[in-house]
């Protein structure tokens, strides 16, 4: 991770290969490829988590690769990573609270006398 | 003023990592507002699993994937292109920008001809239609309505980002985007691939699994 004004990159600077860009797309493609085979395969509560696991990867590899995060200035990566982070922090959370809950939010009938 | 950058800045490499910073908080922000339709979803799966496992099998899987797939290759024209305009190649860049536009273009083709589809069911957002009247489980309505939710808001964000690279192509051809003022282009394709990472992960929750 780098930081400060000497990492302002100029469009020179970041000159990469255009073969390494369509090498990314082809992964993706094939990715999310392998991603609708697994979906014809019945593999119970395990489908969801493993299609979910891959697109994590894919997402991985654009904002890394296409979006140039990697590249970035400590500043960028911070915003980006805290996005995430609270991202990831409010779908679990909520989804936990959500799937763990074990007794009713309203009081039964026998204790409302 | 003839410089390359605004006076307030120090030099042109200051200006395009201050737009950088920018546009990568905006993209954050973005981020955050799909993040509350992917928790609801997440609470909604978790109270009731079988009525979204029913509508996921129930959505049209192949539109939703070939759209993903042109998403993919959208993207990787979009980084293209950039890539292109940062090497002076300024037809290249344009050719693979105003590609990336049309793809977009039949991304939203593809999605409305899905609604489309829908409507002719009977789902509409709300849990209104003939189809919540012949299928009984109640919570096939939060699925459908998180459905047109979050593939509305980010079909919203497609046009939007069609607009904007639009504006960029145009700015190619006056050619007041170029290889020592490339940042408006490369904040363009980073909103261009916030799209497409959106939509890597309502694909597997709306259409796969």
């Amino acid at each position: 991770m780098n930081a400060g004004p000497s990492n302002s990159r100029s469009g020179e600077a970041r000159k990469g290969s255009s073969i390494a860009i369509v090498a990314t797309g082809v992964l993706l493609l094939g990715l999310a490829a392998a991603s609708y085979g697994l979906s014809f395969v019945h593999s119970g509560s395990w489908g969801l988590p493993l299609a979910l696991g891959i697109a994590a990867l894919k997402a991985g590899i654009v904002i890394s690769v296409f979006m140039e995060l990697r590249r970035e200035a400590a500043s960028v990566q911070i915003a980006a990573v805290t996005a995430l982070l609270m991202m990831l922090l409010l779908v679990a959370l909520t989804t936990a609270d959500v799937a763990t809950r074990t007794v009713p939010t309203v009081l039964p009938p026998t204790a409302a006398h | 003023m003839n410089s390359l950058h605004a006076e307030h800045f120090e030099s042109a490499p200051k200006q395009a990592q201050a737009a950088r910073l920018g546009m990568w908080i905006f993209l954050a922000s973005e981020f955050l507002l799909f993040a509350g339709l992917f928790a609801l979803y997440g609470g909604y799966r978790a109270h009731a699993p079988t009525a979204f496992e029913e509508g996921v099998r129930h959505s049209t899987k192949a539109l939703g994937s070939l759209n993903t797939a042109v998403l993919l290759v959208s993207s990787t024209a979009a980084a293209l292109s950039v890539h292109a305009a940062r090497a002076g190649r300024r037809k290249r860049a344009m050719l693979l920008l105003a590609s990336t536009i049309a793809l977009g273009l039949v991304f939203l083709g593809i999605k409305f001809y899905e609604y489309s589809l829908h409507f002719r069911e009977g789902i509409f957002p709300g849990g209104t239609g003939r189809f919540f009247s012949t299928h009984a489980d109640p919570s096939l309505a939060p699925f459908w309505t998180l459905y047109f939710a979050t593939t509305g808001l980010h079909a919203v964000h497609v046009a939007v980002g069609t607009v904007v690279l639009a504006s960029s192509l145009f700015s190619l051809w006056r050619g007041t985007i170029n290889p020592q003022r490339i940042h408006p282009l490369e904040n363009a394709a980073l909103y261009w691939h916030l799209v497409d990472t959106i939509w890597i992960f309502v694909w597997p929750l709306y259409y796969l699994a």
